[in-house]
């Protein structure tokens, strides 16, 4: 790694990005626009999650996770503003690759997730027991599952929304757009599945330490 | 308390559970070779997995009688060897019940074959999944398929919709089933085959 990012950096960077999408929904506010001030809140409360872990249970997620959790939000909440420069279009309908983007990105975090997880209980008890090619597989296998979930919980969520005569909070465009949502969280999980075994072992042996603690 | 999920939940060793599971996997194969012929290959894996993995315990133990369930087998098979019965949204309710049945049948094979291990609930987690990926790896697939060869697909991202819900209802009925399976034999067999550290 270069020294550009130090752990320094990464959390500053992370705050930078909350004050930014604090920002984002203020304008969602100001513009009547109940779709960006939800997105860019949601994400906010979620960039908040390994603080609220280190806070409450002393558990310690490292700068460059908050940072991935933070990037994926913010890019997801920056894609829903509509931007001047854009003739007030957003980047999700403007840019082709936004979209595709910002799957990946939180589809790898989810896979991120499914791994800590499922290599802290492969350690914790002798009944479970992952193998390398197994638990690669098994992000995959988690990654679309989660993925079908999500548009699902999309859909019903805009049928509600439709049913109440509310605003559109998240929007599914067609048939084609779902499934290359799908694609690109694959590619995501995928990622996660080969490079991001290193990167996670912390947090699991920090979630194997909580098992055994409460265990016994 | 941790258990790996017990292989004996699974395996019978009697002859009529055996005729029975071989007459299906029979089918199964029959079925294989029907899609084959007939160019559905999503059919056609599906039930060349599912004789495979029904075949697995009686090959490996070298005794035919070793066999799964033939309920497990039946509910693997049931929307392939029924394929007309059942059209639409139950239709794919029942595939995605038997996507999860053979979910199950693959946990128990690899932890015949390979050094995996589940504990029960994990594997009911496990199947859900599985009927979830299934699913989204199918419609992926197909949709490829249909914009490269120019075949048929599903017209709406409604009728998309209904398909992952079907396939959810599906999945969640099959893990439940296995759920309450494995909650009657924990409570027939209490803390045998211990194993784990906790």
């Amino acid at each position: 790694m270069t020294p550009l990012l130090t752990p320094r950096r990464q959390s500053v960077l992370v705050r930078v990005l909350q004050v930014l999408l604090v920002g984002i929904a203020a304008v969602g506010i100001w513009l009547g626009n109940p779709g960006v001030a939800v997105n860019a809140g949601i994400g906010l409360l979620a960039s908040f999650l390994p603080a609220l872990l280190q806070r409450n249970w002393g558990f310690t997620l490292s700068p460059g996770i908050a940072l991935w959790i933070t990037a994926a939000v913010f890019l997801h909440a920056l894609g829903t503003l509509p931007l001047p420069g854009l003739n007030l279009e957003t980047l999700y309908g403007t840019t082709w690759w936004w979209d595709h983007m910002t799957h990946a990105l939180s589809s790898s975090v989810v896979a991120g997730v499914a791994y800590a997880v499922a290599r802290a209980l492969d350690e914790y008890t002798n009944a479970i027991n992952m193998p390398p090619l197994f638990m690669f597989a098994y992000l995959l296998v988690f990654v679309m599952a989660f993925g079908v979930v999500w548009e699902l919980i999309e859909f019903y969520i805009s049928i509600v929304a439709d049913l109440l005569g509310g605003p559109t909070l998240l929007t599914q465009y067609s048939l084609d757009d779902t499934v290359l949502d799908l694609g690109y969280n694959t590619l995501g999980g995928l990622i996660v599945a080969l490079f991001g075994g290193a990167r996670l072992t912390g947090v699991s042996d920090e979630l194997l330490a909580r098992l055994e603690g409460r265990g016994t | 308390m941790s258990l790996s999920l017990p292989e004996e939940w699974f395996v019978r060793d009697e002859r009529t559970n055996a005729v029975l599971a071989w007459a299906l996997t029979a089918l199964l194969a029959l079925a294989a070779v029907a899609a084959v012929l007939t160019v559905r290959p999503v059919e056609a894996a599906l039930a060349g997995t599912g004789a495979v993995l029904a075949a697995a315990p009686a090959v490996l133990a070298r005794s035919w009688t070793r066999t799964m369930p033939w309920p497990v087998v039946l509910l693997a098979a049931l929307p392939l060897l029924l394929d007309a019965v059942f059209p639409g949204f139950l239709g794919v309710v029942v595939s995605g019940v038997s996507v999860a049945a053979l979910g199950m049948l693959l946990v128990v094979v690899l932890g015949m074959t390979t050094t995996v291990r589940m504990t029960p609930w994990f594997a009911v987690v496990f199947v859900v999944l599985v009927t979830l990926a299934f699913v989204g790896w199918w419609v992926l697939l197909s949709w490829l398929f249909a914009s490269l060869v120019g075949t048929g697909f599903l017209e709406t991202n409604e009728e998309l919709m209904y398909v992952f819900t079907a396939a959810l209802l599906g999945g969640v009925v099959g893990g439940g089933v296995f759920w309450l399976y494995f909650r009657r034999q924990l409570r027939r067999v209490p803390g045998s085959r211990e194993v784990g550290t906790a």
